[in-house]
């Protein structure tokens, strides 16, 4: 791989970080713009909106201007994107920001890939380095996003990306000054009969995406909003996801079927996810397994479904737009689908976790006056905290000095931060499930073909 | 089918060598130096593309050596153990975590019609707390919901406006659960034997017409019932204090003050047949005609109390 492949893989892996790498700011945006829920959560949708409308149109202007100066181009306008993300005082420039990082990412990532078909010469290495680039990419973000947030703030996410991008754009500066010498626009790509794009392996990937998105965002949501991990601690434990994603990617290399490492991969996501849904207890080890599962299936399924969708098909980057355009399509859907079942269940166990604590208190040997003062502690903690899951450590401060009451306060604490961590874990349950639902009726579309090719 | 025509069909399978560049092939979209950057698509769409320069001649790579130099029925059997592999493996992930107890979820609220039994109360503060669950329990189990959620609701007025609201009670439907979930406290606390003699008498009656704060009282600090110091309950725990007072009364018979209490040798007897803690009924004890009198002069004295505490 040389300079400019890395460059264009890490430009890939960067844009398509970004539909997930603000996940764990978001509560740190709607803390300080003031907005609500559903305000915030456009700040994830957008992105993928944009880019899921946008991918097959750039794909098509990168044919018209040429891969390298498109490219750049779109590195450019991605990076006056983050930069007005970075600098964003309210949500509205926020979204804008984002809106227009999408373009840019949108252009660049089709142009990438037909850029990486030209250099390696070969479609299915450049399709699994653009695929492979991206899933890594969305793997790392939700993580990478966090570490930032807490060592920084949310504003560098983005301020971060602006240099990133500009670097990335460096080593493409040859064949844009080539292109601007001996391009000739070309031809409009006519429809052909068996050029259309490829619905069964794009309909599976809109699909598998959806999947992915509860993969990329819940896990990180539930490690760090569920059962109060640092950032940090979050990143580290969600490190497994690309890492697996990386195993599959090698395993994938040795599989010459499209279909079984499609569907091998869509049951392993499948898998993974419903693992995560049904997990038996609030703890950080249970979580590896699941993700080894789904990370080698994102890979697995992404790669076969995206080398299915280009094959044999020209335009590339065109194709490869409708695969960015499906992709994101099924964050989009598998958002708007999660997020309303994720918030009503986190209501509904909110109620249990407070009937579970009250139950801990009420049957606790302390003095009826000291549980009536916990409880108003309890409940003003609770207040204060909003949505999210509480901390509650400080309703107990300060402890009793006595033994015997210090440990029973101990007992309760701990008792209350158990259900609290069990309410949060079985809040995300159904939207895992339902997820884990996702990739399994992928295996439809991949199922759709005139033959079995084993 | 010419090897590079798209299909819908998934590629790939070994009678299916369907690479774009085949092996040993040329690169479709090399551009050869001087030549219009154009390449025909075997379909007809033409597309432009420069190759960037420094990029490596497009020698595509065998197969065979990116599949660890393996034949295409060897990579045919491997795919078919990944595909098994990941079932299985998805299955056995799957089974564990609910064969484990999948999904954790929190604790579940006890039934609050469940009889809930009494532990031997060490102390008039275990009693206490004791008989305020068994009132929440009572109380929660005729409204229909949980006892945590009851307890949290009668925290405030707000609060227990957005209960009732939230549950269509009306003020009475809760004045009647809180009266019922007393009563099943009483009776609970008989039949443990936590209280006893005229005690369980006199609680029945009070809370037949104790008002909701003085029963919401009662569910937050029920002391007052174990200690015999029914201050706390307002105007009717006067009543109460007044009630019980004269019952003690009956037992200072030698009290000068008392000497012509014609109940007093009731109280001798009370004070020999009644040891504390136990759950012989008062009916069995006190013969029919004291029992008479000493009933209307506790209906009496609960009477003035009340009248006291309600006001003309």
């Amino acid at each position: 791989m040389n300079l400019r492949t890395a460059a264009l893989a890490g430009a890939v892996g960067l844009v398509l970080a970004d539909s997930s790498i603000v996940v764990l700011a978001l509560p740190e945006i709607f803390r300080q713009f003031d907005t609500s829920i559903s305000g915030v959560s456009w700040v994830l949708i957008i992105f993928n909106l944009v880019l899921a409308l946008l991918a097959v149109p750039a794909a098509h202007m990168a044919r018209r201007f040429g891969p390298g100066r498109s490219a750049a181009v779109g590195l450019a306008v991605f990076a006056g994107g983050s930069l007005v993300c970075g600098l964003a005082t309210g949500l509205g420039p926020l979204l804008t920001g984002r809106a227009v990082q999408a373009v840019g990412g949108a252009v660049a990532v089709v142009a990438a890939l037909e850029l990486m078909v030209s250099t390696f010469g070969d479609d299915r290495r450049a399709i699994a380095t653009w695929v492979g680039a991206g899933a890594i990419g969305a793997a790392i973000g939700p993580g990478l996003g966090g570490l930032l947030t807490e060592l920084v703030s949310w504003q560098s996410i983005f301020l971060v990306q602006v240099p990133v991008a500009i670097v990335a754009g460096v080593p493409l500066k040859d064949i844009v000054i080539q292109e601007t010498r001996e391009w000739k626009i070309p031809d409009p790509v006519q429809p052909v009969e068996g050029n259309r794009p490829h619905l069964p392996a794009n309909l599976a990937l809109a699909l598998v995406s959806a999947s992915i998105a509860a993969t990329l965002f819940l896990i990180v949501l539930m490690l760090i909003e569920g059962w109060l991990l640092t950032p940090i601690e979050a990143a580290l434990v969600v490190t497994v996801l690309p890492v697996a994603a990386l195993v599959g990617s090698r395993i994938g290399n040795g599989i010459e079927s499209e279909r079984i490492r499609a569907a091998s991969g869509a049951i392993l996501l499948a898998g993974g996810l419903a693992a995560l849904g049904l997990l038996p207890k609030a703890t950080v080890w249970l979580v590896i397994p699941p993700q080894i599962l789904a990370g080698l299936g994102l890979s697995l399924v992404l790669s076969a479904l995206t080398e299915a969708a280009l094959h044999g098909r020209s335009f590339a980057a065109v194709h490869g737009g409708w695969t960015i355009s499906a992709r994101h399509a099924g964050v989009v859907i598998g958002l708007l689908i999660l997020t309303p079942i994720f918030t009503h269940q986190l209501d509904v166990q909110k109620e249990a976790a407070l009937d579970a604590g009250t139950a801990i208190v009420l049957d606790s040997p302390i003095d009826p006056s000291a549980k009536i003062d916990l409880g108003d502690k309890l409940a003003n903690e609770v207040e204060a905290q909003g949505d999210r899951v509480p901390d509650l450590s400080p309703a107990f401060e300060p402890m009793p000095t006595d033994p015997e009451d210090h440990a029973r306060y101990e007992e309760i604490l701990t008792g209350i931060e158990s259900q609290l961590k069990d309410a949060a874990t079985k809040a995300f349950s159904l939207s895992f499930l339902i997820s884990a639902l996702f990739g399994l009726l992928a295996l439809i579309p991949i199922g759709m073909t005139r033959r079995l090719d084993l | 089918m010419t090897p590079d025509e798209p299909t819908d069909e998934m590629p790939g399978g070994p009678e299916d060598p369907t690479e774009v560049n085949s092996p040993g092939d040329e690169p479709t979209e090399v551009n050869p130096p001087g030549n219009e950057p154009t390449e025909v698509n075997p379909r007809g769409d033409q597309a432009s593309q420069v190759i960037p320069p420094g990029s490596r001649p497009a020698a595509a790579p065998d197969p065979g050596e990116q599949a660890g130099s393996r034949g295409p029925a060897s990579r045919g059997q491997r795919g078919i153990g990944v595909l098994i592999g990941s079932i299985v493996a998805s299955l056995v992930l799957v089974g564990a975590y609910a064969l484990a107890g999948g999904p954790v979820a929190p604790d579940g609220p006890a039934d609050p019609c469940d009889a809930r039994p009494w532990t031997d109360p060490q102390n008039l503060e275990e009693a206490a707390q004791q008989f305020a669950l068994s009132a929440a329990d009572g109380a929660a189990c005729e409204l229909g919901v949980s006892r945590e959620e009851l307890t949290r609701s009668i925290a405030d007025d707000q609060a227990r406006q957005d209960f009732m609201d939230e549950h269509g009670f009306s003020e009475s439907d809760l004045e009647d659960a809180l009266r019922s979930g007393l009563n099943r406290a009483v009776d609970d606390a008989e039949n443990a034997g936590a209280i006893s003699g005229i005690t369980p008498a006199l609680l029945r009656a009070a809370i037949k017409v104790m008002p909701m704060d003085t029963m919401i009282g009662l569910l937050e600090n029920a002391d007052s019932i174990f200690n015999g110091d029914f201050g706390s309950m307002g105007g009717l725990g006067d009543a109460l204090n007044a009630i019980t007072g004269g019952f003690d009364g009956l037992g200072n018979s030698g009290d000068p003050g008392n000497s012509n209490d014609p109940l007093g040798s009731l109280g001798d007897a009370l004070e020999g047949a009644l040891p504390e803690g136990t759950t012989d009924d008062l009916n069995q004890i006190i013969p029919e005609e004291e029992r008479q009198k000493l009933e209307d002069q506790a209906r009496e004295k609960l009477k003035q109390g009340l009248e006291d505490f309600l006001g003309p």
